[in-house]
């Protein structure tokens, strides 16, 4: 019979962009964290498509600057958040398809839970331009919490 | 003469729409273009007007300027005797096996076959380096030496483009002079506008961008060496100093894949002929796979060597491509080498071949020891 102990939240995927919420992502995660003594994985997925055939389809110098952005917005999140206190935390920096570089890398790792934000799309964006979030709430193999 | 508004219209609109499903499909923008292109000919009537000719003209030359532009000349130097190895192997063979494919299952003419076959011996630089990206490989040693590969094959399509009719006259010794010039002064007159006229409303290095490669280019035509290898070559010229310029690379980015880059996607769909696909479609396949197969040949041995951890992946890579191979087959109908019908099949294949080794790439992805 399982106990409570079996369901403890050691591996943590904190899933983040630059935008405005990513703050209350990594606040959110952290204080799981240090409830739990988990481990944190802080990642950002600059996004590619997935099928992708010309030079129109990817800039490389914006992809470059997309990183740059990325672990800048890590770091500075991390040191704001993490302020002295004794957390295991890595931070990377992935490129592909969001939803599914998430999932893969919580499942590689072995995560007990993801944690992201959720972007507020009105009906027309969402049919144009999808929703991460949703598809990791629906595919991923471990909890997943959006924090609002 | 007026220009139609209404087609006008119709194509800036189907460029918004194919951005915007290219964003949300996760796929090429430049294949969804090729499409439209082939919908808006054969479905609504649209037809090239001189603006279409004249913009998709300026993009073929932007694209393969920044094909040059973005050639790593250092990754180059570094890992030359294997990258020309791998990347002459793999536009020698492939080019040999198209001609002899071309040659024994169709009629077509030696130019016609010629330039099919050029079309055929590409890797896409987008492909491999989004590939590598996408599986967080691009780091690794012998990623370098593929992209150095790719880099050789498509330096060697684009002088074997040459091939295709050759001709010297007065003013290609003006060429290579101008180009030696050019290697020797460009990148100190680029740093002296820059300091003196740069960063301002009127974007002063854009022109100078423009002007250096309409003008090389036309010296390189009149030169009988083709336009699109004057623009090559300049952009090779400025891979040594453009990249101390970000915000103009990016710049030029922006007009050649806002505007020029579409209108040249757009055009080759609109010279596909749906019919000639339809009634040839074994001979589609059948250049696809011959490219797939010589490429395979060619390259397999040496990446097995040099690339133990993923010889299959890497073949797979080398295998694919677009821009440049849209830009030789389109380059070989401009000259009247290859009818519709050629173009049409020429041009799936290229297409095709963006598409087919990719996916098959994907399934022999190695672990992140390559």
């Amino acid at each position: 019979m399982q106990s409570l102990e079996d369901y403890g939240i050691n591996k943590i995927v904190v899933a983040m962009d630059t935008s405005d919420y990513s703050e209350m992502v990594v606040a959110r995660a952290f204080t799981i964290a240090i409830a739990f003594s988990a481990r944190v994985h802080v990642i950002s997925v600059v996004g590619l498509p997935k099928l992708i055939a010309s030079e129109a389809d990817i800039g490389i110098q914006d992809i470059r600057i997309s990183e740059k952005e990325f672990q800048e917005h890590q770091k500075r999140l991390i040191d704001k958040y993490l302020n002295g206190r004794d957390l295991h935390i890595e931070s990377h920096v992935l490129h592909g398809d969001p939803s599914n570089k998430i999932i893969s890398y919580a499942n590689e790792i072995g995560a007990d839970l993801i944690v992201m934000g959720s972007k507020a799309y009105g009906k027309i964006q969402r049919l144009l331009l999808g929703g991460v979030s949703e598809d990791v709430v629906r595919n991923a193999k471990c909890s997943v919490m959006i924090a609002r | 003469m007026a220009v139609d508004l209404y087609s006008t219209a119709l194509i800036a609109a189907v460029v918004v729409v194919t951005g915007i499903l290219s964003i949300r499909l996760r796929i090429s923008s430049s294949i969804l273009e090729a499409g439209a292109g082939i919908m808006l000919a054969s479905f609504l009537g649209v037809r090239i007007e001189a603006w279409l000719d004249f913009l998709a003209t300026f993009g073929g030359l932007m694209l393969t300027f920044l094909a040059g532009a973005e050639v790593d000349l250092y990754l180059l130097r570094n890992s030359a005797k294997k990258s020309f190895t791998i990347g002459g192997m793999a536009f020698v063979v492939p080019l040999i096996g198209e001609i002899v494919f071309l040659s024994a299952f169709t009629d077509w003419s030696f130019l016609a076959t010629l330039a099919a076959s050029l079309a055929l011996t590409t890797t896409s630089v987008a492909v491999v380096y989004s590939v590598l990206l996408e599986y967080e490989l691009l780091d690794h040693k012998a990623s370098k030496l593929i992209i150095a590969a790719t880099f050789v094959n498509d330096i060697l399509t684009l002088i074997g483009i040459n091939l295709i009719s050759p001709s010297f006259n007065l003013y290609t010794i003006a060429f290579l002079v101008i180009i030696a010039f050019m290697i020797l002064v460009l990148p100190r007159m680029l740093e002296y506008l820059v300091d003196s006229y740069g960063k301002r409303a009127v974007e002063l290095e854009l022109r100078f961008i423009f002007a250096c490669m309409l003008g090389v280019s036309f010296i390189a035509d009149a030169g009988r060496l083709h336009a699109v290898f004057g623009a090559f070559v300049l952009g090779l010229v400025f891979a040594n100093c453009i990249h101390s310029y970000s915000d103009i690379l990016s710049k030029t980015r922006s007009v050649t894949f806002s505007l020029l880059s579409p209108a040249f996607f757009v055009r080759a769909g609109m010279l596909i002929s749906l019919p000639a696909i339809a009634q040839n479609i074994g001979l589609v396949i059948g250049l696809l796979g011959a490219k797939m197969l010589s490429k395979f040949i060619g390259t397999y041995y040496f990446n097995k060597k040099w690339i133990s951890e993923a010889p299959i992946f890497s073949t797979m890579l080398l295998s694919t491509g677009l821009t440049v191979g849209t830009i030789t087959a389109t380059l070989g109908r401009d000259l009247g080498f290859l009818d519709q019908t050629q173009f049409s099949i020429a041009v799936t294949a290229v297409i095709l071949s963006a598409v087919v080794p990719t996916l098959i790439a994907k399934r022999f992805v190695p672990n992140r020891t390559l």
